[in-house]
């Protein structure tokens, strides 16, 4: 898919719109209630796709978590942009390559596991899954978010690493039966 | 700072969680290029994508999909 979009390909575009699209304004509401916003950012993420397909098809990047990061951080930009320093004030990531972006089949992976992988996050336990929640979608720090929960700072991170590892076993052993099962 | 002492890190590292100081040290680690890093970043940049999913889906208004793709059509400087 990104290898076609790379080559110009609008209709690629307009399937992986019509695959991805409602998943990712979901998203980006869930940052930026308000729908025009949030569509305009829908749109940013699309467009910015379009610009850097190529790049990304150099280094086999899977279309799916790319756009769901680039969401996510577009949106809080917005977010940021509309609250002043009142928004999460996280800081944003400048990484110098492609190379920490899952590739396509690893993105593949977790697509053909989404139904798998959404009971997984439920089984999380709550106060982790909250600050994971809080952390994604308000962009805080953990110095800020520590603030909201009224929590201690070493708790927070406490939280957040314990829901990260639960999530990181469990995606290994669901990509793991998904790669037997080949 | 040591690969492994990374290890539990780079989920909030991409989560944008750690203190400007924390995050400017594990970039210049990152940039350093090791595979093993690496590896664990792409895992975790799908780790943290996980989160995503307990969102409903919103589907966009008819009109937005044809303003993108006449948007991504016209050459560039256009109008
Ligand atoms: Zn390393």
């Amino acid at each position: 898919m990104v290898a076609r979009i790379a080559g110009r390909d609008e209709k690629a575009l307009a399937e992986l719109y019509d695959l991805v699209a409602p998943r990712l304004l979901g998203l980006i509401q869930r940052i930026l209630p308000e729908r025009r916003e949030a569509e305009e950012v829908l749109e940013r993420v699309f467009v910015r796709l379009w610009k850097e397909a190529p790049e990304l098809d150099r280094h086999q990047v899977g279309a799916s978590v790319w756009m769901t990061l680039a969401a996510r951080s577009a949106a809080l930009e917005r977010l940021r942009a509309l609250r002043g320093a009142a928004a999460g004030s996280a800081p944003a990531l400048v990484l110098p390559s492609r190379a920490w972006l899952p590739r396509r089949h690893e993105a593949r992976g977790l697509d053909e596991r989404q139904a798998l992988l959404k009971k997984v996050l439920r089984q999380l336990p709550k106060e982790q899954l909250a600050a994971l929640e809080l952390a994604f979608f308000g962009g805080w720090s953990e110095a800020e978010l520590a603030a909201k929960l009224r929590q201690p700072a070493g708790k927070v991170r406490a939280e957040l690493r314990a829901g990260m590892r639960f999530l990181r076993h469990r995606l290994r052993a669901v990509l793991g039966t998904w790669a037997a099962s080949l | 700072m040591g690969c492994q002492s990374l290890d539990d890190i780079y989920e909030l590292y991409l989560l944008g969680v750690l203190s400007a100081e924390e995050s400017a040290e594990v970039s210049a680690h990152v940039r350093r290029g090791c595979p093993y890093c690496l590896d664990r970043l792409r895992e975790s940049a799908q780790v943290v994508s996980l989160v995503a999913l307990n969102t409903l889906p919103a589907p966009p208004s008819a009109r937005h999909k044809a303003a993108l793709l006449e948007r991504v059509k016209r050459p560039k400087g256009a109008h």
